[in-house]
């Protein structure tokens, strides 16, 4: 099968949806003529014109708040912002309008809106341009939260966004954009709330959202070695949230580490640890333990984002721990 | 450092001090179940937490050493209890054939079919029991014992009047000192532990080409249960006084009886003395409690006519057997040994005793 990077594959949907939707039209921050902050709507502006590929003021509450009335009066924006740290300026078009309408005007009206951000750190760009908040999303309803973590799942993904009647965030990675991987040209999709298994095991499960499933998957190599095998588990979608696999594969290994690259406290990993310990710590042959970012700003430094960003290191230790309740 | 703190793995702080028994969830749960006393669970997860398979382990010493599961404890399956209560018929006193005796459907089908009548000996006749669990590890460890361990048996009558005196003159003395009321039992353990000081070979154990002649002087003292017998051992007999050792054994014979023995408080054992005096059993042969080499069986005392400086007098005399494992200890040892046990015994003026 045919390769591409993860951009690439986010920009082979987006140009799929735009021939095959008419109501499919793009907006964001110097996505038409620059191609985007990371190249993902490259040669799109030259193949569908400025009428469907907008470049927008920098006025993130402006775009956002006038895509959430271009979907509620039919069309299905697909909105750039550059950074999920951007979103910060429109969180009230996100929370108290986009979220909410399809509520409040008893299911009248409707949002059909993707709202495309890349998040993580790894690339220097420092403090206001690296976070992972994710999680802030999680905490509204209303709201669908997709993390692909690979190209191919980054273009079915996309696809069922855009088909979503309600409005879905796309997070990309920016550490998985050179990502390559297989990927089918035609068009597909691929459900929410089904979680991958990246990987197979019975000693102890990790549940690894974006990058964390790379970083996790080479060191589930390194304990096979040992004799430990590790089952990965990536749930594509934190909202829906596919339980039933995470339950499922806690009851098989009585061990679970939840990698999510955000900040611990309050966030993917407390909420997906809260869930087991509620619905199934019966099953649980040792402490859940969470590895993500600590509670500080990600430094711009080169070292130290390094020492930040949650690696292979800080999973070995958390498996190291782990193995003690084997 | 992006790895949160668990407090799991933290030391417990409880107000006044103590620790609070610590185990993974999964344990926990299990132990709720099947009723288990997590405290005599040894963990060995991190700063002793207790792990599955420490569960794992114990459930199968505990079989192993002939424990049975209490019958009002008995789990059984919801189909089982479904139907007993159905059928209108009690739990408490069938047998169970499924995993570590759990009572299954087939189990309670079977006793309707029979009346349910095989409790009370009436209509056992030509019934087919299913062996429980702790039939099943007895069964294991007296086949291995026999099949593996060559036995020969030592007898000897054993003169028990001074002991009784004795144990009269001292007994008013340690109730109102120690408030501990002595058994002979306690002199036969300090006895045995003594000489076993004398003999360290009978202190011993197989242990493939080489015999290892353990450490510690524990004395185990069979005790009879109603489902089976459990052989608690005490610790380091031979420094004990006979008020400790009294004190020592009853409280092991009761914690046996109510099932709360610490696994390795009868994993310890290096010798074994198992007494039916209080029957009417003349004497009886012993099979060795594995890994040990020696046990001793204790039989009734009797009055004998003997004579003594011409006259004919009465002596109470009780017969002791040796049993040991002909692999590491041969006759003339074990002679000497029971001899000098008998010796001991018998002039416990000499001031072991």
């Amino acid at each position: 099968m045919r390769e591409l990077t993860y951009v690439q594959a986010i920009n082979e949907a987006l140009k799929q949806n735009l021939e095959r939707d008419e109501r499919v039209f793009l907006m964001g921050e110097d996505i038409g003529k620059y191609g985007g902050i990371y190249q993902v709507t490259a040669g799109l502006l030259d193949k569908f014109g400025p009428q469907r590929v907008i470049d927008t003021p920098i006025s993130e509450s402006g775009f956002v708040g006038a895509a959430i009335g271009a979907a509620m009066t039919g069309m299905r924006p697909v909105v750039e912002v550059m950074f999920i740290d951007f979103t910060t300026c429109a969180m009230d078009m996100i929370v108290n309008q986009m979220a909410k309408i399809h509520y409040m005007f008893g299911g009248k009206g409707k949002v059909p809106l993707v709202l495309r951000a890349n998040l993580g750190a790894g690339r220097g760009t420092g403090a206001q341009h690296s976070q992972s908040f994710h999680a802030f999303f999680l905490h509204i309803p209303g709201l669908f939260v997709v993390v692909p973590s690979t190209p191919h799942e980054a273009k079915g993904l996309l696809n069922t966004a855009i088909l979503n009647e309600n409005p879905v965030l796309f997070l990309e990675h920016k550490k998985l954009l050179p990502l390559t991987g297989n990927v089918p040209e035609e068009y597909y999709t691929i459900p929410f709330g089904k979680a991958d298994f990246k990987r197979m095991g019975g000693d102890m499960t990790i549940v690894a959202t974006h990058a964390m499933v790379h970083r996790s998957l080479n060191v589930a190599e390194m304990f096979a070695k040992e004799g430990i095998e590790i089952e990965i588990l990536d749930p594509r979608t934190l909202k829906p949230l596919d339980k039933e696999s995470i339950i499922e594969s806690v009851k098989k290994t009585g061990r679970l580490i939840v990698a999510d690259e955000g900040p611990v406290t309050c966030g993917v990993a407390s909420e997906i640890s809260a869930m087991i310990a509620e619905e199934a710590i019966e099953y649980l042959r040792a402490p859940i333990l969470r590895v993500g970012s600590p509670d500080a700003p990600v430094p711009t430094s080169p070292l130290l984002e390094k020492a930040y960003i949650p690696d292979e290191d800080d999973l070995i230790q958390a498996v190291n721990k782990m193995k003690a309740f084997l | 450092m992006h790895l949160t703190k668990d407090r799991a793995m933290s030391k417990s702080n409880v107000p006044d001090g103590s620790e609070v028994l610590r185990a993974v969830p999964l344990v926990r749960w299990v132990a709720k179940k099947e009723r288990i006393d997590l405290s005599l669970v040894k963990g060995t997860g991190p700063e002793g937490v207790i792990l599955p398979k420490d569960l794992e382990r114990f459930r199968t010493t505990q079989s192993a050493m002939g424990t049975v599961v209490p019958t009002e404890k008995r789990s059984a399956s919801s189909l089982a209890r479904k139907l007993a209560t159905k059928k209108g018929i009690s739990l408490e006193k069938m047998s169970g054939t499924g995993n570590r005796g759990r009572i299954m459907m087939a189990d309670v089908a079977r006793a309707v079919e029979k009346g349910a009548i095989f409790l009370d000996g009436q209509g056992m006749f030509g019934q087919t029991l299913p062996m429980t669990q702790m039939r099943k590890a007895i069964a294991k460890r007296m086949s291995l014992s026999v099949f593996t361990a060559p036995h020969i048996y030592f007898f000897t009558d054993v003169e028990m009047d001074a002991l009784n005196r004795r144990r009269e003159e001292i007994l008013p003395d340690f109730e109102r000192k120690f408030r501990i009321r002595i058994s002979i039992n306690d002199f036969f353990v300090k006895a045995v532990a003594l000489t076993l000081g004398e003999f360290p070979i009978l202190n011993s154990r197989l242990q493939g080409e080489e015999i290892y002649i353990m450490p510690e002087i524990n004395v185990g003292l069979a005790v009879a249960l109603e489902e089976g017998l459990i052989v608690p051992a005490i610790l380091r007999a031979d420094r004990l006084s006979l008020a400790e050792i009294s004190q020592i054994r009853t409280d092991l014979v009761d914690r046996a009886r109510t099932r709360k023995l610490k696994w390795e408080e009868i994993e310890r054992g290096t010798f074994t003395i198992s007494s039916l005096a209080q029957f009417d059993i003349t004497f009886f042969t012993a099979i060795l409690n594995p890994p040990q080499s020696g046990i001793l069986s204790i039989g009734k005392e009797t009055d004998h006519l003997a004579l003594r400086e011409g006259k004919v007098v009465t002596k109470k005399i009780a017969r002791f057997g040796l049993s040991v494992d002909h692999r590491v200890i041969d006759g003339v040892l074990a002679a000497k040994f029971l001899e000098s046990l008998k010796h001991r015994l018998e002039n416990p003026s000499l001031g072991s005793l």
